[in-house]
């Protein structure tokens, strides 16, 4: 189980404010659960992420806060007891998947690297896991011998993952990990994903812009924005009821395929700029059901049954009495 | 193999044509070399056609038809037969160039090879380890030092230690009481004469592979494979030196191997100032005594190694990265 308490990270700039990516967040991932994290562009969700797996460059930000990985706070490791965690705990899928593996080697190169950086292997023993692997994920033995240019970009993602998954790892973070590919490769991606991880047990947390993609997959859903998480729900409930503002609008932009007359709905104006502190609720200028406590009070967290909600039209403020 | 092969049918063909225009460029110039003489003769006095044909007798002057010349010209190269010096009369060219050429392999050859190293490496290791004190230092010194004119360093130098301290001497690829021989009395003289020319072509040249592999390398840490590395937990001598380094040297390569075809070319401006025997300063003398043979001779071979050096240059890449090889299939 992860859990993350209080997370701030700040991107540090020479020139200019720096600017809070991921304002006090709080988000826990049980074992054995799809989690979907999305958001528009720039609310931090991928800084999350990698500030979860610990891969933002320390000189260029500052992270505080605790993520704590089965009673292990990942944010207190020295690097050797990093190293000695990563991939065996914790993995992770990037972006399209295009770069991740290193050009010059062949695929089962870079899984023989990540076994022999946590473990004693023998050859036959890392071929065989590999082999057992790429089946997994769908794809051939040969794809081994390969190197990352002759893979279509399904392909290299669909390996990606199979590496991510090499030595058990608990948690494996994907940030974006389909947005590069055409929408029937990215559907029968989504689609292995879900079955490996409930047959293989482990928690993802899956980072997309796409809401419709992560409402097909996931568990439960987090809705970022201007770096806070503003709603956190099972899918189901979700789907049923949205109660953030932005949640709504966010489903909104979705279009019923089957429907006859077709209404676009955007959501108006632009996220605020996260190197300025935030007065009140940060969706308040787009909020279509904003009144006066949302421009200078800051939300708390509204708890319900499956999840909270951060919006005052459920604190005392908004005066409704609707459970989240 | 299918690469290699193609490589190697493109260098085939590309040092016949260099061959071939090194023979048909003289013979589009007006006149010859015998006529230009003739012209200098008939300013003191008529010339008999048995004269000038005496004198196109000594230089060797091509008779018979194009092809006919062509034919033996081929086959003339092909026994090492590049004419008669003009200034080093009556010396044939390829014994003048067997004297110069081992200067220049061997001083140019290794400065440039050590160099490359030494720059490669330390590029890379100011890379790991950017923005630190090595890195901001280097990067400052090492721009500076491949800014200055090669020129003006290698004469402050002579100035400085050889004419000022005596620690080295002025000119020359070895002692003058001494003569080329399997020596270490020779050997001796000549390494302790090469010290100054390789310092100063080291100091100017070593910035230009430091900051280029720095620079590569620094791009490539910005790459998913590095990130994806670091969040696998490999080594960290593993992501620097195969995730890293191994694909920040892919286009570096390229120009280290050029840069080995212009050696044999030697360096002008370093063997001008230092009097060393080499090729360029052999390519100095040719051009001033209009040394027509000498001089054809010379670019033959200054373009037959540009050309093998780029040939090289195209299977080292073919080994070390593995998307080069299948290009043509694709």
């Amino acid at each position: 189980m992860l859990e993350v308490k209080d997370l701030w990270v700040t991107y540090k700039s020479r020139h200019g404010r720096p600017v809070t990516a991921v304002r006090g967040v709080q988000l826990t991932i049980p074992d054995n659960m799809f989690i979907g994290l999305v958001g528009e562009s720039g609310c931090g969700k991928s800084t999350l992420g990698f500030a979860i797996a610990r891969l933002l460059d320390g000189r260029r930000n500052e992270v505080t806060g605790s993520v704590v990985l089965n009673g292990v706070d990942l944010l207190k490791l020295d690097v050797r007891e990093l190293r000695a965690l990563r991939w065996k705990k914790l993995s992770v899928v990037l972006q399209g998947g295009m770069n991740a593996f290193n050009p010059v080697h062949k695929i089962q190169q870079q899984f023989m690297d990540a076994m022999r950086a946590h473990g004693n292997f023998t050859v036959a023993e890392m071929t065989e896991r590999i082999a057992d692997l790429l089946k997994q994920v769908q794809l051939d033995r040969e794809v081994m011998e390969m190197y990352p240019h002759e893979l279509s970009g399904g392909m290299k993602q669909r390996a990606a993952i199979a590496l991510s998954l090499v030595l058990d790892p608990e948690l494996v973070i994907l940030d974006e990990p389909t947005t590069a590919l055409d929408v029937v490769v990215q559907h029968a991606i989504v689609d292995m994903l879900k079955n490996l991880q409930r047959r293989l047990r482990f928690s993802v947390l899956f980072i997309s812009h796409d809401l419709g993609l992560v409402l097909e997959v996931a568990q439960r859903v987090v809705v970022m924005y201007a770096g806070e998480i503003v709603e956190e729900r099972t899918t189901a409930t979700l789907l049923q009821k949205a109660m953030h503002p932005y949640t709504q609008a966010l489903l909104d932009c979705y279009v019923d395929p089957q429907a006859e007359e077709v209404h676009l709905a955007g959501i108006p104006g632009t996220p605020p700029d996260l190197s300025l502190p935030l007065h009140g609720c940060a969706f308040a200028p787009r909020c279509a059901k904003v009144f006066a406590a949302c421009l200078n009070q800051t939300p708390g967290l509204t708890f319900g049954v499956d999840g909270f909600v951060q919006c005052h039209l459920y604190t005392p403020q908004g005066g409704t009495t609707d459970e989240p | 193999m299918k690469y290699f092969l193609r490589k190697a049918g493109f260098l085939i063909l590309t040092v016949w044509i260099a061959v071939t225009l090194n023979f048909i460029l003289p013979r589009l110039m007006p006149g010859n070399p015998a006529q230009a003489m003739m012209a200098k003769y008939a300013q003191q006095g008529p010339i008999s056609p048995s004269q000038e044909h005496a004198l196109a007798l000594m230089l060797g002057l091509p008779t018979g038809s194009l092809w006919s010349q062509y034919g033996q010209y081929l086959g003339n190269l092909l026994h090492g037969n590049f004419g008669i010096s003009y200034s080093f009369y009556p010396e044939p060219v390829i014994a003048v160039i067997a004297r110069a050429l081992p200067w220049t392999l061997t001083l140019i050859g290794l400065v440039t090879i050590l160099q490359f190293v030494v720059g490669t490496l330390l590029g890379v290791y100011a890379a790991w380890n950017r923005g630190k004190k090595f890195d901001s230092t280097a990067t400052v010194l090492f721009s500076f030092t491949s800014a200055f004119p090669y020129f003006w360093i290698a004469l402050a130098f002579i100035y400085l230690f050889s004419y000022m301290l005596h620690w080295f001497p002025l000119s020359g690829g070895f002692s003058g009481s001494l003569s080329p021989a399997w020596s270490g009395a020779f050997a001796g003289s000549a390494i302790y004469h090469s010290v100054l020319p390789a310092l100063t072509i080291f100091i100017t040249g070593i910035g230009g592979s430091l900051l280029g592999m720095r620079n590569n390398m620094i791009n490539t840490l910005g790459e998913d494979y590095i990130l994806l590395g670091k969040a696998a937990g490999l080594p960290e001598y593993v992501i620097a030196t195969r995730y890293a380094a191994r694909n920040a040297l892919l286009p570096i390569v390229t120009n280290f191997a050029m840069s080995l075809g212009y050696v044999v070319g030697g360096s002008l401006l370093m063997e001008t100032v230092f009097a060393y025997p080499g090729m360029g300063y052999l390519l100095a003398t040719a051009v001033s005594n209009q040394d027509y043979p000498l001089l054809q001779a010379l670019f033959l071979f200054i373009t037959v190694s540009v050309l093998l050096a780029n040939f090289v240059a195209d299977i080292l890449y073919g080994l070390l990265d593995p998307r080069v090889r299948k290009g043509g299939v694709r």
